[in-house]
């Protein structure tokens, strides 16, 4: 009877194994969850920060003057 | 024998109640292959649309770059022994049309002064504003090369050129941010103006389209240097987006089918 316990015990085990091992996979097959943070970088004044625009085409360009219009007098 | 037998139902029956947790995963998502591979008739008439398109935007280019080409060497011809800053003959336009026509051969003589800053006036009273720091905003610009970054790098180098430290304008103490604001539309009509002269190296949009948009953004930076108000500003780069629209948008695109 005790080894009967075992075998139970070994299996039960092994399903656990099998079961976190495909959530695993699952976890890193979604893009969702993949790390996207953006990196750092300091600015002059020393402190960290992450420019909201990065001006690739002339459209960011000129949102990004639309902006800065509002700081006019 | 006995303890054999428990052990081998006892994995039968387990292995038959794991399956079904398996092919669970499976059609949420985990498996994605057959989804990728499979190969439908919808997919080959896309494909084959989508080259066609490809084909026409192809030739479009082709044509667009050969007349780019013939209108660049009749441009070079004509300001071939000219001196582009020559005040006296050329127009402001011409200026700007003389210095796209020598391309890369034209070199500024020492301690010229930009075209933006050169008449800068105070728009209300016409009195004359001293173009010393519009100057230095430009020195700063090119001794940094915020043009030749790319990205952040290229935002974070124009705001530091315009004196801004925080990482928006807005938190930047009131007094002085009209002034950066200012600096930093003009950094950022330049990051416009090295566009237009991009794409006219490139062959993909007409020296003389370009020439225009050059001369109005030199006449918008002008206005900014010179104290024009939000809303003069504004309308003023309404005007620009418009013209950029119409003249650069399909130049761009190239640009974009051929980086991709």
């Amino acid at each position: 009877m005790s080894k009967l316990i075992w075998v139970v015990i070994i299996i039960a085990l092994l399903i656990i194994g099998v079961f976190f091992f495909f959530n695993t996979e699952n976890e890193n097959d979604d893009p969702a969850n993949a790390d996207t943070t953006e990196p750092s970088e300091a600015t002059i004044d020393g402190s960290q920060t992450v420019p909201t625009t990065t001006l690739d085409t002339s459209d960011d360009v000129f949102n990004e003057m639309d902006d800065a219009l509002n700081s006019l007098e | 024998m006995r303890f054999l037998q428990l052990s081998a139902i006892l994995f039968i029956l387990l292995m038959l109640t794991s399956i079904p947790v398996y092919a669970a995963g499976s059609s949420t998502g985990a498996n994605t292959d057959r989804d990728s591979t499979s190969d439908t008739s919808e997919d080959v008439e896309g494909r084959a649309e989508v080259s066609g398109r490809l084909a026409v935007a192809r030739t479009r280019i082709e044509e667009i770059r050969d007349a780019v080409s013939v209108k660049r060497t009749e441009l070079r011809r004509e300001f071939s022994e000219t001196n582009c800053e020559d005040e006296e003959s050329l127009t402001r336009l011409q200026r700007i049309r003389c210095r796209i026509a020598q391309g890369k051969d034209y070199i500024a003589p020492e301690n010229t002064i930009p075209e933006a800053c050169r008449r800068l006036s105070d728009g209300e009273t016409d009195k004359k504003v001293n173009p010393v720091a519009c100057i230095a905003l430009y020195k700063k610009l090119n001794s940094d090369g915020c043009y030749d970054l790319g990205g952040r790098d290229r935002v974070v180098c124009l705001k530091k050129a315009a004196g801004i430290v925080k990482d928006k304008l807005s938190d930047e103490p009131l007094s002085e941010r009209p002034a950066k604001a200012r600096k930093y539309l003009v950094t950022l009509l330049y990051d416009l103006q090295e566009r237009i002269e991009s794409l006219i190296e490139e062959d993909k949009l007409s020296p003389e389209d370009g020439a225009v948009l050059i001369d109005k953004i030199v006449e918008i930076k002008e206005s900014i240097m010179g104290g024009a108000t939000r809303v003069e500003v504004k309308r003023m780069l309404q005007e620009l987006r418009t013209e950029w629209r119409s003249l650069v948008s399909e130049a761009e695109s190239i640009k974009e089918e051929k980086d991709e």
